[in-house]
């Protein structure tokens, strides 16, 4: 009986996390996608602009939570490939979201179609990013209950 | 260990998830103030901040 709760607790939990994941992504996209910005806002109605802020924000929470999650559990987890997954995203997030931050100014300064082509590659990078990153972690929690 | 390693996963991303949640399925139109919020996230970001804590050293830098 004892082994059964257990079961059925680490399988929740193991569901969880992804959950987590989808919900948090559903509801920026949500967010971004079905709300209205109120036009007294910095924005000033942009939604390209909000859109990218949001992705840019998110991408970094994302790979924070990564990141924190491996140093916090590294012994647990004892699985290089994410380890070495860990320290790359250590290695370039700052570059990457500083790019970002970078191509979304310029676009904000001058919002021509050639800009925001940028910022748009700039925001596919980072998505690339957070898909990665929610991947290892999901890694990192199966190899242990798996 | 398993159990505090999944715990510690789900904290880590309800950090993520708890806020994105909470303004989707707020009413009405994103406010000035939430507006305020992201932009000054992305001007700390812009700045640098953020990136200073230990868990983004990498696995190989001495403590």
């Amino acid at each position: 009986m004892k082994k059964l709760i257990s079961k059925i607790l680490v399988a929740a939990l193991v569901c969880i996390p992804p959950s987590l994941v989808v919900c948090g992504t559903v509801a920026t996209v949500c967010t971004v996608g079905c709300k209205k910005l109120d036009p007294a806002g910095v924005y000033q109605s942009d939604k390209a602009l909000y859109a990218a802020d949001r992705t840019i924000t998110e991408a970094y929470d994302v790979m924070h939570s990564f990141v924190r999650f491996e140093y916090e559990n590294r012994a647990a987890i004892n699985n290089p490939d994410i380890t070495k997954a860990a320290d790359n995203v250590r290695a370039n997030a700052q570059t990457q979201i500083k790019s970002a931050i970078a191509l979304r100014d310029a676009y904000a300064a001058t919002p021509t179609p050639e800009n925001r082509s940028k910022l748009d590659d700039a925001i596919r990078v980072l998505r690339q990013a957070i898909s990665e990153a929610q991947g290892f972690m999901a890694k990192g929690v199966k190899k242990t209950t798996g | 260990m398993e159990i505090s390693l999944l715990i510690s996963a789900v904290l880590a991303l309800l950090d993520y998830a708890e806020p994105r949640i909470r303004e989707a399925v707020s009413d009405g139109d994103v406010t000035p103030e939430d507006q305020q919020k992201l932009k000054d996230r992305i001007d700390s970001l812009r700045a640098g901040g953020g990136f200073d804590s230990p868990e983004w050293n990498k696995s190989t830098d001495k403590a």
